[in-house]
Parts: C-alpha cells; structure tokens; sequence
C-alpha cells in the first residue's frame, strides 16, 4: 500500500534542508495565528498557494480537495455560533450571531485550510525518511525518531493486513454496512482483536533482528543521511523570520487584521 | 513520569512504542472517517478500541506510541497542523493515564498493575479511568484547538471526551481477550518487559491522580457553571491535568 | 580447516515450557562451510539460529546448559548487539526485521549501529545492492516492494555488516517460486569465500548443494553429514518430517541402482544404465470432472483496482464445476487472488460478470453468498479473535442466523473434519500455526458453503502439516465441497489438485487436468513455474502417472528389463 503524499520533483523546495522545511511549516503556522481577518488570512493562504507552485505540487492539494472545502465550510457554520461581536445581526433563544463573528468563522476556515496546506507542503517535497533525519538533527533522542521512523514503515503494512481483516471476516458474514448503532460496536471485536494479536506477533521479532543488527538504544552511531545547510537555507529561513517579526509587529503595534479582539 | 523516559534504554519497549503507532495509524488511516482532523465527529472509529489495551498492557511504550501514531496518522491522512501538537499530548495522556492510574488513583486503584476480568474492582477502575483519560485528552485537544481557531472547545471537548469513553467501552472486550495472549505468550506485559516490580503507590503521585481527576471535572463540567465560559474554564483545567501528570 | 561454530553439548528449554527446544547438540561448522539445518516445524531449527548469536539466552530466555562458540566469541556471554561483529542473522519473518522507510537506509542500518563513516557504508551498500540485485530499487520505498525483495533486502542488509558467520532461517517460506530462485541463487552465490553459512529450510532439493546437512527431530541432532549421506536415506529425513527427494525415493522404490540428487543425474543414470527405454511423452486421456454441474462462471470478466492504472484482470473466461478440486498457480501480482475474490463477491467485476449458479453476485445478499463461498485467507491470524476454538467456529453460523441445533452439529462436524475435535474450549492464540490455520479451516466449514476457497493453506507447515491439511482437503472434496485451492507449492498442486489453472499478468495461460497441465512445462516456464522433480523427471520418462505410487505402479506393469534394447 502506497500512502505517501510525496510528489517526486526537483524544485528548489525539495532541494531544502528537512530542517529548514519544519522549521518554515512551523513559522507559517504561527503567521497564520498573527491575525484573525480574513482579508489578511487569505494574503497568507496565497503565500502557501504560491510556494506549492513553486514546488510543482498543486496536485497533492487536488487529492485532498473534499477534506479542504469541508474543514473550510465546516468552521464558517460552526464558530459564529460561539463568538460575540458588537453588530448582532439576529438573536434568537440564547443564540446570536453578529458580522464580527461571521468574519471570524470566514477567518478560521481559510486559516484551517492554510493550515493543512502548510503541512501539505512539508509532506509534498519531503520524504518519511528526510523528516524522520530532520527531527533528529532538530534534537530529538534517536530512540524516538527509530521508534517514528519504524512506525511510518509499519504503518502501510498493518493497514493493509486491516483491509485483509475486513475481507476475511466480510467472507463470513460480517455485516459493515448495518445502519444499527449495536451492530456497529459489536463489529469491532472481529475487527480489532485480529489487527491487535497478527501485529503483536511482530513485536518480538523486531526487537530481535534489532538487536541482532547491532543496535544499542543508548550508544553514538553515525548517520548515512548528511544534512547540508546551503545559503538557500539560510535564506528561506531568513525570509520567513522577517515575515513573523513583521506580521508580529503588525498585530502587536499597530492592531491590524484584528476582528476579534483578545483571540488569536 | 519516570517509567516514561526510562522506556527509551529498552529495546523492546522501543520497538512495542513503534508497534502501538503503527496499529493505531494504521487503524486510523484504514478506517478514516471524512473529517479526520476533527477528531471523532462522525463515529466512534475502530482506533477508539485501542488506548486503554495499549496504556494499560504497554505502559509508557502504549502512551508513546498513541502519540506518535496520531502523528503518522496525521501524516498519512495529509493533516498536519498546529493540532498534531496537541494531539500528540493528547493521545499521549490517553495512553500514560491508564497505567499510572491504576496504582494510584486512590480510592478505586488497589495499588498493582494487575488486572483481572473476574474482579468488579478492576471493571470499576477501568470504567472510572477510562472516564478520565479520555476527558483529558478531550480537554487538552479541545483547550488548543479552541486557541488557535479550530473548533470551538464546548463542542469539541466534549466530543473526544464522549468517543473516547465509548471507544475505551467497547475496548473493554479487547483488553479481556488479548490480556493473556499478550503477557503469558508473547511476554510482552510492561512491568515485566522493564522490570518493574513495585508499582508506584507514592503519596506524591496519588496528589496528581486527583489533580488530572480534578482537572477533568472541570473541563467536561465546568462550563454548566453559571457565570463560568468553556473557554474560561478550558485552560485552568488543562494546567490541572497536566500538572498532575507530571507528579504520576 | 578451522572450525567457525562449535556446539558444545548445547541444552536450551524456553521459560514455563517442559520440554526442551533442543537436546545436547554438539557439533562443529568448519569456516567458509555451508550448512544446511533441516527438521520439522518445532524441531529447533529456529533456536539453533538464535543460539549461534546469543539470542538464545539474551532475548529469549529459559533454562541453558552447555554453550556456542562462534569465532572465538562465547554466545551466551555477551549481549546480542555485541555478538552482531561476527554474526549476522536473517530471522523468519522478513516483514518483521525491516525497519527503514527506503531500501538504501535499511542497507545501511547496521552500519550505521557499526558507527561506519559515510563513506565506507556508501561503498558497502553498493557492492551488496549488486548482490542481491535491488541496485535499481535503491530509493524505493520499502512498503511497496514484493515479498521476495523484501526478503532479499533483509539479506542485503546483514550482509552489508560483513559478519564472518551468516545465519538464515528459512529464507524461502512465504515467497513466490520465482523469488525462492532468486533466493537459491544467491545462496549459491555467497558460500563462496570465507563466509560460514548456516541455513535452514523445509525442503530437502534446497539442501543438495550444502556442504553439511544437520537433521534436527524433536531438539535433538538426529544426524549429520554430506548432502549425499543425508538425502539419499529417505525413510531417515522423512522420519524427521522432510519431505524425501524424488529421484532417491523413486530410484529406491524401483530397487535402481544408484542415488541421484537432481533430475539430470536421475536421467542420465537411467539413460546411462539403460534402466528404462525413453519414450515420446505420451497423452492419455485422463478423466477431468465435467460430470458436475457449473457453479461458478466469469464471463470476459476484467477488473482494475481503484488505485491502479493497469488492469489487475484481463478478460477472464472460466467455469468451475461443482465438485471439482482445482488449484489457482502463478507468482505473486498474476492476479490469482484477485479472481479468486471474486468467486465470493468480495470484489466485484470492473467489466464482465460473475455468476454463482448462473446468478450474478452481485443478486446475492451477503450472507447468501457466505454459504455458498467460503474464503479462508492465507494468515490465520488475520480472522481469528475467539478465546474459544467453539466461539470462533460458531462466529460464522451464528452471524448467519443458523438455528442451535444445527449449529451445535456443524460445529462438531467441522471440527471433526478438520481433526479438532477435543480442542473446543481451547484459546485459539494458544495453538501452534498448523492448528491455527486449521481451525481458520474449521471456521469456514461451519457454514457447509458449497465451494470453499483457500489462499497458501500450506504456507510455513511443514510437510507432515502440510500432508494432513492436502488430506484433510481431499475429504472435504469427497464429501461433496468444491475447493479450490491458490498455492505455491507445486507438489501440493500435483498431488491433489484434479485441474490446474496458470495466471500470469491477469490472463489465464492455461487451464486444463492437472497432468496436462503440468507436461506443459514450456507453458509453466513461461510464468517462471517449474514442476516438481517429481513431475519433471515423469516427463522426462514420458509417464502418466503424478504420484510417486502410482508412478511406480506404471514403470512396472509395463516393466522393460533393464539393458532389453
């Protein structure tokens, strides 16, 4: 099973150093958070737009078109519901709705979708591999990142030892389909059990050809991915921080693209 | 909190950390339902049955390897955000609850790690901790979620607290018919994989079962409080679950 | 010669367990020696491998007496990682020791616990990826490669390490024909050297090129010696649950002088000898079931999975009569089991239809459909989730709607038929493979669905396991069930199946009685299938017959004296 979004290209983002690509995801994240206008959320969501082109990856967003348009529609229905404005435009038991919330709803959407994208970005031009060798330059204990990186390996394998579960137990009748609330949960026994013990019986035979390979959960070991920081880097990074320190003093000083006051 | 870092000098909790994410991603992913970055707002989904097998058979190794698999889950699902962030605490809680509870969550705890299906203490500590690790991870997620302008956090806090708790529910069936299987068999029960002997009954950690109890109290029930916001309510709540965490 | 492992009255029984994995094993490997560790399932040959590199006692523990040297290195006293700079060990399970999200990463995961500078493990991966051929595949994600890659990267990967010793343990189970070959071929290709090769297999025509053979029964060394001193004694390895060579089993039943190891030799002594006059391979009529009414149908049935962008299916015409015993052949991706999904509906057609009694699936409800297709799927593990053998076989039946009565009589019956019986309150976890997959059999059966199909029934039994399941088969066929079998294992296809259909690319190659099917062997040659020596060595002495009694039968009623002509 094939479950990656990774678009195999050459551009100058592919090219970037893993780390300088969290890094960037995360600075876009917090940029979104700078404002809560929507006028000022959608220049954002160009920024990203603008990047994946670059990136030639338009069509890793197509794949996730559905989930985007629902998150979006999702957050323009929910929040007015749960934020007061000054213009109440109408009330009606306890509930009320003004202009200032039904732009702040427009805001999250597009910014739950900038979001996504953002992440999509990183997933788009970076491989499993590189974003498991980034995490461990960025610090974190190569137990961990080992423990992240077998899973990702894993992870399409028991999923599809899952879609074979389904199958078998399809074959002997299995109902999925029952619109009755019962009969669903009861379903999960045949499913689960099955999924939990055929993978379990992997564990041990890990850790044994683990060990058997010589690893040491506690001892150095080289790495054969070399990470290059170039001038590109740099300047990627440089760029965004600017661009976070700026939106950061706009918001800060000079309250622009605030609809909302006191949210992120 | 100790048992939890300690876990990464020990091959095979390492390899049970992966093991657990990648069941749990791989469930999530299999069985994914449209809106999956809203945690659960559909259905109860077949990952649901998970966290209390894992926490209570895996310990730390269960905890982590929630959290790590809701990453890969966000990954491979192409929804990484500022949420993957809080729901790795978040899955981590419903993983690290179970097992830090169980000896200390006094008066339901009995002071071991052991569980027994013929024991109604034992279904009574399942049923009250299966309560709170899912509250928790539902006010934790739910507290971030409503910050950064996701979901609002009345709505969403209580969604992951209702499927969680249905999802552990019904994982009840699983923990009873892999228990065995899992410690006698395949040796893989996590006190006896770390060496664990005695389980952690200090008074020190007991304070922070009752303050992540308490925490959850709040959260889920506080916003009925007349005069008291949900989102008033949501971060004090989330300070008490993860303070008390760390005393576990 | 320096000897490069040596058992010194090695005793090992694992925790709780009364009876030892194995018993007193002393022996010596000399170094640059290959070794072949042959035995049934539960002999020991899986802990002899793990005591060569201290899993056995560091990872696995129990009680054990006596001890491994390996290059000078005591195993049971230093830890496992420790024992990794003189043996490198390829486990059974090649999904379970992948750690690596690309195959370039993977080679160089034991170089990089070795702490090796870049530069060294660039030259290390290269030269292995050469060896056992992924080169082109090196930035592949390790996911999507087939079974016999990712086994072959398993290999690659401890190789890499450079390790004086190498252990395998059963490198060819659960792979394609084609990727056994590959796998043999490779193993020819590493004993040369000083590399000490230990490996492990079920099949006795793996061993003819070993240097040593150790027999293993019941944890004990039953025997050791040359290739030639071991195979040629049949009842000796088949008393250790190793299926005989064909050529030494039938040189010996015919009282030939003579014991050939392969086909070509078994040829040329008969030729040579003039034991029997070679004849034009002749075709007899041989009596397929058309008698049986038609059950299953594909017309110009196609399909193509979601994801994919070829057809997975191309055009398939078949009809399965009731009654029949058919076996599905062909490697991994020819579509076999993708047709066969489609026998109980568990696909359905992208273009053409499928018909079960002349109607098409897709008119049937799906619990219909379970009593007249039963489907037990390769791993076992993949259906069962019952703590009781009943509760598991009842599953089925129960979800069905079957009433108590008979219910409580098929649960019986199919326990009975799968030789069961006295095992109903047992957890199914508990039990070994062989009676997992048995009682996945079982399962099915309990519904008494017309047709049952069965995908690998024999994978990783060995063939005292694999003999009773093909039995036990046989006389659910003779009860009146269709089956209808997919396997690799091309003497269980011989031996059992009454037609034989060959897929390759989503078509249909050929489709025939299983004895024409297999004196085709151009045709099987053209899927990169072979005969059995067996059935080779029939076609080559131009008989009918496909059993080894029967064949046997054949030669003498028409008994040539020897050297007549």
């Amino acid at each position: 099973m094939n479950l990656t979004f990774y678009n195999d290209e050459a551009t100058w983002l592919h090219r970037l150093d893993p780390r300088t690509k969290i890094g960037g995801v995360l600075l876009i994240f917090a940029i979104c958070l700078c404002f809560n206008h929507p006028l000022f959320i959608a220049l954002i969501l160009t920024g990203v737009l603008a990047i994946f082109t670059t990136a030639k990856s338009m069509k890793v967003l197509w794949k996730l078109r559905f989930l985007l348009v629902l998150l979006f529609v999702f957050s323009v229905v929910l929040w007015p519901f749960f934020i007061k404005g000054k213009t109440v435009l109408f009330q009606w038991h306890g509930l009320e709705v003004s202009s200032e919330s039904l732009l702040y709803g427009f805001a999250m959407g597009l910014r739950l979708m900038t979001f996504v994208r953002a992440g999509l970005l990183l997933l788009a031009t970076t491989k499993n591999e590189e974003i498991a060798n980034g995490l461990i330059r960025l610090g974190i204990p190569y137990p961990v990142a080992f423990a992240l990186a077998t899973a990702i390996r894993l992870a399409p394998t028991f999923a599809d030892a899952g879609a074979t579960i389904v199958q078998a137990q399809v074959s002997r009748g299995l109902d999925l389909d029952s619109k009755n609330i019962f009969i669903r949960f009861k379903r999960f026994t045949p499913l689960s059990i099955p999924i939990f013990i055929s993978a379990m019986r992997y564990t041990n035979f890990l850790a044994m050809a683990l060990e058997s390979k010589g690893f040491r959960p506690d001892t150095p070991r080289t790495s054969y991915y070399e990470a290059r920081i170039t001038g590109r880097d740099w300047l990627a990074m440089g760029v965004l921080t600017l661009t976070f320190a700026a939106c950061l003093y706009l918001r800060l000083s000079l309250h622009w693209g605030i609809i909302i006051p006191g949210r992120l | 909190m100790q048992h939890a870092l300690l876990m990464w000098k020990n091959t095979r909790m390492i390899v049970l950390t992966s093991v657990c994410a990648a069941i749990y991603a791989a469930t999530l992913i299999a069985f994914k339902t449209v809106v999956p970055i809203i945690p659960g707002v559909t259905e109860v989904r077949v990952a649901g049955v998970f966290p209390m097998t894992f926490g209570f058979l895996f310990g730390p190794a269960g905890a982590w390897g929630l959290a790590i698999g809701n990453v890969i889950g966000d990954i491979f699902g192409g929804t990484l955000s500022p949420a993957s962030i809080a729901g790795f605490i978040g899955n981590f809680l419903m993983g690290y609850l179970p097992y830090t509870l169980w000896s200390t969550l006094i008066p339901v705890a009995n002071g071991t790690y052991a569980w027994d299906a013929k024991s109604v203490r034992s279904w009574l500590t399942y049923i009250v901790i299966a309560f709170i690790s899912g509250a928790a991870a539902g006010v934790v997620i739910g507290a971030f979620a409503d910050a950064i302008g996701m979901v609002p956090y009345a709505i969403i806090s209580k969604i992951i607290t209702i499927n969680n708790f249905i999802g552990s529910l019904i994982g009840i069936m699983l923990l009873i018919a892999v228990f065995d299987v899992t410690k006698n068999q395949l040796r893989l029960f996590w006190p006896e994989v770390m060496d664990v002997s005695v389980a952690n009954t200090a008074m020190k950690a007991s304070l922070g079962a009752w303050l992540v109890a308490a925490g959850c109290i709040l959260g889920v029930f506080g916003g009925f409080v007349p005069g008291l916001s949900w989102t008033a309510v949501s971060w004090p709540a989330t300070c008490l679950i993860m303070g008390g965490s760390l005393l576990l | 010669m320096t000897s490069s492992i040596v058992f010194d009255h090695l005793s090992f029984s694992y925790q709780n367990t009364s009876i030892p994995a194995l018993q007193d094993i002393s022996g010596e490997m000399s170094r640059g020696s290959f070794t072949m560790v042959m035995g049934h399932s539960g002999a020991g040959k899986s802990t002899l491998c793990c005591a060569i590199n201290g899993l056995v006692p560091r990872f696995l523990r129990g009680d054990y007496a006596g001890g491994v040297i390996v290059e000078g290195m005591e195993a049971g006293k230093n830890i496992v990682p420790e024992m990794a700079q003189v043996v490198g060990i390829v486990l059974q399970d090649f999904e379970a020791q992948l750690f690596s999200t690309n195959v370039e990463l993977e080679m160089a995961f034991g170089l990089e616990n070795k702490c090796l500078p870049r530069t060294a493990m660039e030259e290390r991966i290269d030269t292995y990826m050469r060896v056992v051929g992924l080169e082109e595949l090196r930035k592949r994600d390790t996911a999507t490669l087939s079974g016999g890659q990712k086994q072959r990267l398993a290999i690659g990967s401890v190789l890499a390490m450079e390790t004086p010793v190498l252990v395998m343990d059963e490198p060819t189970t659960d792979i394609d024909p084609e990727g056994r070959r590959h796998i043999l071929s490779l193993i020819r290709t590493l004993r040369v050297g000083e590399r000490t090769l230990v490996v492990t297999d079920l099949d006795a025509e793996a061993a003819v090129q070993a240097d040593q053979v150790w027999l293993l029964k019941d944890g004990q060394l039953a025997a050791q010696g040359t290739p030639v001193e071991i195979l040629t004694d049949s009842s000796l390895i088949e008393s250790c649950g190793v299926r005989p060579l064909a050529t030494v089993a039938l040189f010996q039943a015919m009282n030939w002088p003579g014991q050939p190891l392969t086909v070509e030799a078994a040829v040329a002594e008969i030729e040579s000898r003039r034991l029997i006059c070679p004849r034009r391979p002749e075709c007899r009529a041989i009596s397929t079931l058309t008698n049986g009414k038609v059950i299953l149908e594909a017309r110009n049935l196609s399909y193509r999975y979601p994801s994919g962008d070829i057809n997975a299916l191309n055009d398939i015409a078949l009809t399965i009569n009731e009654g029949d015993f058919v076996a599905m052949l062909g490697q991994n991706g020819s579509g076999k089991t993708t047709l066969a999904k489609h026998f109980n509906g568990l696909l359905k057609p992208t273009v053409g239809d499928m018909l079960i009694r002349g109607r098409p699936v897709n008119d049937y409800r799906r619990h219909k459909l379970a009593r007249e297709v039963g489907y037990v799927f390769q791993n076992p593990d993949h259906q069962i989730f019952a703590s009781t053998v009943r509760e598991e076989v009842a599953f089925g039946p129960r979800i069905l709607g079957m009433d108590r009565k008979t219910l409580e009589r098929n649960i019986a019956e199919s326990l009975d038929a799968t030789g069961l019986s006295g095992f109903e309150d047992k957890n199914p976890f508990l039990l070994n493979r062989g009676e997992r997959q048995r009682v996945a059999v079982a399962s099915i059966l309990a519904v008494k669905p017309a047709v049952i199909i069965l995908d690998e029934p024999t994978t990783g039994l060995d063939y005292v396991h694999q003999r009773d399941t093909m039995e036990m088969l046989k006389r659910l066929n003779q009860l009146g069930h269709t089956i209808i079998i997919i396997t690799h294992a091309m003497w269980i296809a011989e031996a059992y199946a009454r037609r034989s259909i060959l897929m390759k690319e989503g078509r249909i190659l050929l489709d025939g009685s299983t004895p024409t099917v297999f004196s085709d062997e151009n045709m099987l040659a053209a899927s990169s299938l072979a005969p059995s020596d067996l059935i080779r060595l029939r076609n080559r002495l131009g008989l009918a017959a496909m059993t080894l009694t029967d064949m046997v039968k054949e030669l003498k009623s028409e008994a040539v004296p020897p050297g007549s002509f």
